[in-house]
């Protein structure tokens, strides 16, 4: 079995982001790590909109991204870190809309490993250096300069290590033209390592260091060391120079501090909690991210803390000396992973988990009644300031970008009984979860919808003059009329156009440069731009029944098959490059030659049943296709990959471009009776998703087979549940009542009264944090079509649901059954648990409602649950057990107590049920009714650590792993069932051991390292009439499928061209391409087709290239390359 | 790391060979004279006293003693009574070729082994197989409902003794005969005792049903459940 892997869906998740003027431009651009993905996003700032220019994969794991400028430079460049033990600058060039390696310098290993730097980037603001630092001890730093041709050059590295040191986060500290200058937060553990009572282990601190880079020696001391009262988590650089009084502000844990060197005494503040905050008033509180906004005359930070609030901080100076912080509330917004200013006034939030999102910043928050928080003000040690946290005041929302990260679990089923299958996606944490369903195809944004007084057959829009940007008027054409609209602030049916409008119209366009013609069925009108009419009428009786129309020509053809040309003056040359043409219900596409007149590579689609009309629009300043037939489609170019997507709208019967002021790429279309200006935003989205807000963490969920209903188990570390909520909130306002004094008692009392009624949603301001070893869970019963939850049951306290199965026992007939398996007071780390139960309700009212039967204790969490045989299987801990549904409870009948740690799933096929465990991979099992025994009989050789696993066959399962793997392991043919336990009776001492592994092994079919955690898989058909494909799903908010191939030949091809790509195209970031999908399993059988796809984005030299060696063209590998991917997905 | 052998010690590869040869070989045996247990070890299936045996290699050296030797004649006259003359599966196959042809019987019976040890098809897979052994008469059950605890309705395939504590009756092995369909009435009589079997009901070998004291059962459960009838 060979594969072929293609990513349908790129990961979403944001780890790192940076901004600067990557194109060299005065426009400033973002550049976000997804993990693997490096990704370059234009916010535009005059529609508010993140537009994404570029996205590379660069087979790594991207570690650490900084974005630095030569001193007097107007381009940034980046620097990423990475696992591949090397250091690499890119340069972004917009002109091949590609990221091009300036350097690439080897310093170590790869992998992430303690000491092989690539863990932390700190530039040098002045761009002069660079530092990257390991975990631990290695520090190199690379001087950055210019040569003769100012092109950026690189030095060899200078070392900064230090043995025995833990570095937790390193910056470049603004000195202006002084020496560069590096703080690091760090840890000398040398001194606790050698000493057994564990005295100095307890009372190592936390240092900031400084190095120094001497640019005249061409050498880094470490300047000075400082330990620090509190353990920070990271550090701000201080505008220094001529801009502000340089130094580092160290964020720790309650506090934020600001040192210096020379004079300047610390200065330190309390990070301010919100007022009556649920959470823990023991906990501390840090900030996680920041961003800083320098102009030439003022700077200042915002600092999120991690619950989501954001502050203003200002220093106050007085002569270079820092006098003063101050803190000030500004706004708050989900949970960041990185924040960017950028200097046109926006605020790019890069979520932690879920959808990103761009602000505009409407107000600095200078001038309202918000307390400012300052060091200068007298406070207790160990006391805080509190602020009220509020909706949203100096932030205004302008895009958001869909990020499924994290995906937990997904399932792909046709619910909705649309032919194609949907994927049911359980995605999000905490109170900003969701339940998604994705479907394929583009999100169609309504702009504006209007009825007309009939059905139109046509619509065509256009502009006054060629030069214009935007279109004028809106033509529709009905049956025996035709309406114009003039688009201005809005769209007006006007009269004064000069189009005749008590006829159809066949087709209207711009003639010339500022001229329109109108093609009707009893002739041609030529309107000029001071209104002249010139008319054109059909001799005798015979009417125009079609035509074409361009800028200078006119062709119609008559009744009784005349073709009459006209045309404007002498036809200036005019190149298509492709055709399109359209043939019941199929699109074919194929290249012009201009010269020649030859067309070649020719690709066709089928679109659906109707025939196919076709459209040319703009989408994102280049042509694109729109096709209509009983769906409608649109074909683009999106970075160097051709698009063929259908629109997730209702049918649609004719359309036209349309560019208006406040919609610049619009399309106008009809459908029956009603004109409808749409938008298309998401290019290069292969799904569109609606989304459905749900409480806790999903973690699984299972689909009745007989209503389709969802049941969904939520479940959240950390957390309360609305029980426990309500009562420490009413126990909280009593307290407050009781602290007041007698005079103050009716104030108190209203405080508490407004603090009871105060509901800031959790969805933006977070759930309180309960602290460790508090569990909250839900069970919900939902409709995935509607999105609505028909049942809703709340576990207990502390009660954490792990499992969920759906079945029907076999001495109870007819009825289903909803089992759910919760741990009760579960303490993750040190690991303790008090045991767990398995909660059984019975489904009820067309499976819409959920009635409690009974709750059977068992003595370890019950992960995994299976119905089996008119029974069902449970894993109990380590524990595999057959359980009957019972009157008081569930009843045990058989139990096999030999699986190695902790059963993650449970997957049956007749008699064999396969085991997977947390650790210790799959492990395969055989019930024997016969002695109601569960004997396991193979298992496989690798520990795998296995998140997920799907059946592939009788005796072949597919499984991921926690690290990023998949395989396919499969028991070999003669592979024996009917194996016994031993008949001597003396098992229990010769079974004792946990090695003793079965007797016979699986055998490994593939291994293939993804990069990201894979957390479900699924066989299934994406596309209808499509070949069944592998699908999954990674925690970052990948989609992924692995695809058999289907001959031998195409294996070939493709190995060859995954050849070629890795020696002619090498990963960006300069990890082996090889060694990367091995990481942990020798990569087998399975070729990279996102490495494979690369080959569209290779320069057209080196494409020729490659393909001569595979005796090809280059239309004809990228014609490979989209079929395959057409024949199993989109 | 590497498995490559080393050196031109030739004595050492023909003992390897040889061992080898002798797995190949050993692996000819019949299903249901030995049993594999889950931890890879062999228990004999025909020796009363069931020794278990680490390799195939040891399976095979007790298969040619002495003691196993006179238990296999003890073994299969109880177990085909009715054919008296009956010989094991590999006894059978050792004597066809020296009937056939009795000029270099060696030479045959080697090829004969070699062939069917290098025979990688048709391949077991339990999901599929059905193989039946020839009917015998069944003798009438007297007093007790139970069927043979062997049957297994998925498999069919027996390869053990029947536990010990169950009625004499079920001493005999399965008899169901891929000729004759299994009535309807038999077949609920099988799926119902398996049925109770797995549900951690325990035949006492007195026609009775007792608790397997393992399993949980609800707490008015006194009595299996009978025969359901339709």
């Amino acid at each position: 079995m060979f594969l072929y892997n293609l990513t349908l869906q790129r990961a979403t998740g944001i780890s790192f982001a940076i901004h600067g003027n990557f194109s060299g431009t005065k426009q400033q651009e973002i550049v976000v790590s997804r993990g693997k993905i490096l990704e370059l996003l234009r916010p535009d700032p005059n529609t508010g909109k993140v537009h994404t220019l570029l996205t590379v994969e660069v087979f790594g794991v991207i570690r650490s991204l900084m974005a630095f400028r030569l001193t007097g430079g107007t381009k940034d460049y980046i620097v990423v870190g990475s696992d591949s033990g090397r250091i690499v600058i890119l340069e972004y060039q917009p002109s091949k809309n590609m990221f091009e390696k300036i350097h690439q310098e080897t310093f170590g290993k790869s992998g992430c490993r303690r000491i092989v730097p690539g863990q932390f980037l700190a530039v040098d603001p002045k761009g002069r250096a660079v530092m990257i630092s390991a975990i631990e001890k290695q520090k190199l730093v690379y001087i950055l300069n210019r040569d003769a041709a100012a092109r950026l050059t690189i030095s060899s590295p200078l070392e900064a290590h230090k043995a025995n040191t833990l570095v937790y986060h390193v910056v470049g500290v603004d000195v202006g033209f002084e020496n560069p200058m590096f703080a690091c937060l760090e840890m000398d553990y040398e001194e606790a390592d050698n000493d057994p009572t564990g005295e100095a282990a307890a009372n190592t601190q936390q240092t900031l260091t400084f190095y120094e880079l001497d640019l005249g020696l061409n050498h880094v001391v470490r300047k000075y060391s400082e330990p620090l009262e509190e353990h920070g988590n990271f550090l701000i650089t201080v505008p220094g120079g001529s801009d502000g009084p340089s130094g580092v502000l160290i964020c720790s844990e309650n506090y934020i501090t600001y040192k210096n060197f020379g004079d300047q005494p610390d200065i330190r503040c309390p990070i301010p909690r919100r007022r009556n905050d649920l959470d823990d008033p023991e906990r501390g509180m840090i900030f996680v991210c920041s961003a800083t906004h320098k102009t030439k005359s003022m700077f200042f930070f915002l600092a999120q803390t991690e619950q989501g609030d954001i502050f203003k901080i200002t220093l106050e100076t007085d002569e270079d000396m820092v006098t003063e912080i101050r803190l000030k509330y500004f706004d708050t917004v989900p949970v960041a992973a990185a924040m960017c200013v950028l200097k046109t006034g926006f605020l790019f939030v890069a979520s932690e988990f879920g959808n990103h999102y761009l602000y505009q910043i409407a107000h600095l928050g200078d001038d309202d009644e918000e307390p400012e928080f300052s060091s200068a003000m007298p406070l207790e040690e160990g006391d805080t300031f509190f602020f009220q946290p509020r909706p949203l005041k100096n932030l205004v929302l302008v895009d958001e970008l869909d990020s499924l990260s994290p995906i937990l679990f997904c399932q792909i089923a046709d619910l909705a009984n649309e032919d194609t299958p949907q994927l049911y996606v359980a995605c999000g944490r905490g109170p900003r979860s969701s339940l998604r369903v994705l479907r394929h195809g583009l999100e169609v944004s309504e702009m504006a919808v209007s009825e007309l007084p009939g059905n139109p057959n046509a619509v065509w829009t256009v502009r006054r003059h060629i030069e214009d940007e935007f279109d004028a008027y809106i033509i529709v054409s009905f049956v025996n009329a035709t309406l114009v609209l003039s688009i201005g602030e809005t769209v007006e049916e006007v009269t004064d156009s000069g189009f005749l409008g008590t006829t159809p119209t066949l087709s209207c366009s711009l003639l010339g440069d500022d001229a329109l013609v109108q093609v009707y069925p009893d002739g041609i009108r030529h309107i000029r731009a001071d209104k002249r009419v010139n008319e054109w009428k059909t001799p005798g009786k015979k009417t125009i029944v079609k035509c074409a129309v361009n800028q200078r020509q006119v062709v119609i053809a008559l009744t009784g098959g005349e073709l009459v040309y006209f045309e404007m003056d002498p036809v200036c040359y005019f190149i298509i490059h492709y055709v399109f043409t359209s043939l019941n219900g199929v699109l074919l596409r194929t290249v012009l030659d201009p010269v020649t007149g030859d067309l070649s590579d020719t690709r066709t689609r089928y679109l659906g049943s109707r025939p196919v009309k076709l459209f040319r629009v703009r989408m994102q300043g280049q042509e694109a296709v729109l096709a209509m037939s009983s769906r409608s489609w649109l074909s683009y170019s999106y970075q160097s990959r051709f698009h063929l997507t259908p629109l997730s709208y209702e049918t649609l019967e004719f359309a036209s471009g349309f560019a208006s002021e406040q919609c610049p790429e619009g399309i106008v279309a009809i459908s029956t009776n009603t004109l409808r200006i749409l938008a298309l935003e998401k290019l290069g989205a292969v799904f569109n998703q609606v989304a459905f807000p749900l409480q806790y963490t999903p973690r699984k969920f299972v689909i009745h087979p007989e209503s389709n209903n969802l049941i969904i188990i939520e479940t959240d570390h950390n957390a309360y549940t609305e029980a426990t909520k309500a009562q420490r909130k009413q126990q909280m306002a009593e307290e407050m009542v009781e602290a007041a004094g007698e005079d103050e008692r009716e104030l108190a009392a209203e405080m508490a009264a407004a603090f009871l009624n105060e509901n800031l949603p959790e969805s933006i301001f977070g759930a309180p944090k309960a602290g460790n070893g508090q569990w909250a869970s839900v069970i919900r019963v939902m409709n995935p079509i509607q999105g609505n939850t028909l049942d809703l049951v709340q576990l207990e306290q502390n009660e954490a649901a792990f499992s969920v199965a759906v079945c029907r026992f076999s001495n109870t007939g007819d009825d289903w059954y909803v089992l759910v398996g919760v741990a009760k007071d579960l303490i993750l780390n040190p690991r303790s648990v008090a045991g767990g139960f398995v909660y059984t309700y019975k489904l009820v009212n067309n499976g819409e409602k959920l009635e409690f039967l009974h709750k059977t204790p068992v003595e370890e969490v019950p992960a995994a649950i299976a119905p089996f045989q008119g029974r069902v299987l449970i894993g109990v801990g380590k524990l595999l057990r057959v359980y009957d549904l019972g009157k008081k409870k569930l009843l045990r009948k058989c139990e096999n107590k030999h699986i190695a740690n902790y059963i993650s799933g449970i997957q049956t096929i007749g008699h064999r049920v396969i085991v997977s465990d947390v650790q210790e991979s799959f492990i395969w099992v055989r019930y024997k009714r016969n002695e109601n025994q569960l004997i396991i009989f193979a298992d496989d050789t690798y520990p795998r650590w296995v998140t997920t696993a799907s059946l592939l066959d009788y005796d072949t399962v597919a499984g991921a792993d926690k690290f990023g793997n998949i395989c396919v392991v499969r028991l070999p043919p003669n592979t024996n069932d009917e194996v016994d336990e031993d008949p001597t009776g003396n098992k229990a001492l010769w079974d004792r051991g946990l090695l003793n592994g079965a007797s016979q092994k699986a055998e490994v079919i593939m291994n293939y390292h993804v990069g990201e955690t894979v957390l479900s898989l699924q066989k299934t058909t994406l596309i209808p009439g499509g070949s069944e494909s592998l699908v999954y799903t990674t925690l970052s908010g990948g989609i992924g499928i692995l695809v058999p191939f289907t001959s031998h030949e195409d294996h070939d091809f493709f190995q060859h061209v995954e050849m070629h790509l890795r020696s002619e195209h090498p990963p960006l970031c300069g990890r082996d391409h090889l060694s990367f999908r091995s990481y942990y399993f020798p990569v087998k059988n399975v070729i990279d087709g996102d490495l494979c796809e690369q080959f569209n984005s290779m320069e057209p030299n080196k494409q020729k290239n490659v393909s001569e060696e595979l005796d090809r063209t280059p239309p004809e590998v990228s014609k490979k390359l989209e079929d395959i991917r057409t024949r199993y997905a989109f | 790391m590497s498995f490559k052998r080393e050196g031109d010690d030739w004595s050492q590869l023909n003992v390897l060979k040889k061992r080898r040869v002798g797995d190949l070989l050993a692996s000819y045996i019949p299903e249901d004279e030995a049993l594999m247990l889950r931890d890879g070890r062999f228990a004999c299936a025909i020796c009363p006293h069931r020794p278990v045996l680490d390799t195939l290699a040891m399976l095979t050296a007790h298969r040619a003693g002495k003691k196993h030797l006179s238990s296999l004649q003890l073994f299969y006259g109880k177990k085909q009574p009715g054919k008296g003359m009956d010989q094991s599966p590999r006894q059978q196959n050792e004597l066809r070729p020296s009937e056939t042809k009795a000029e270099a019987p060696l030479l045959t019976q080697t090829r004969l082994t070699t062939q069917s040890a290098l025979h990688r098809a048709p391949y077991y897979n339990s999901c599929c197989r059905r193989k039946y052994r020839p009917e015998t008469p069944r003798p009438s059950v007297s007093h007790s409902p139970l069927p043979p605890p062997e049957v297994e309705p998925e498999s069919g395939k027996i390869t053990r003794e029947p536990m010990p504590g169950v009625g004499p009756q079920a001493k005999e092995p399965a008899t169901v005969s891929s000729s004759a369909p299994m009535s309807p009435t038999r077949r609920r009589v099988l799926d119902h005792y398996l049925t109770l079997r797995s549900s951690g009901w325990i035949p006492d070998g007195q026609g009775r049903w007792v608790k397997d004291e393992n399993v949980e059962f609800d707490s008015d459960e006194e009595e299996p459940p009978d025969l359901p009838l339709d």
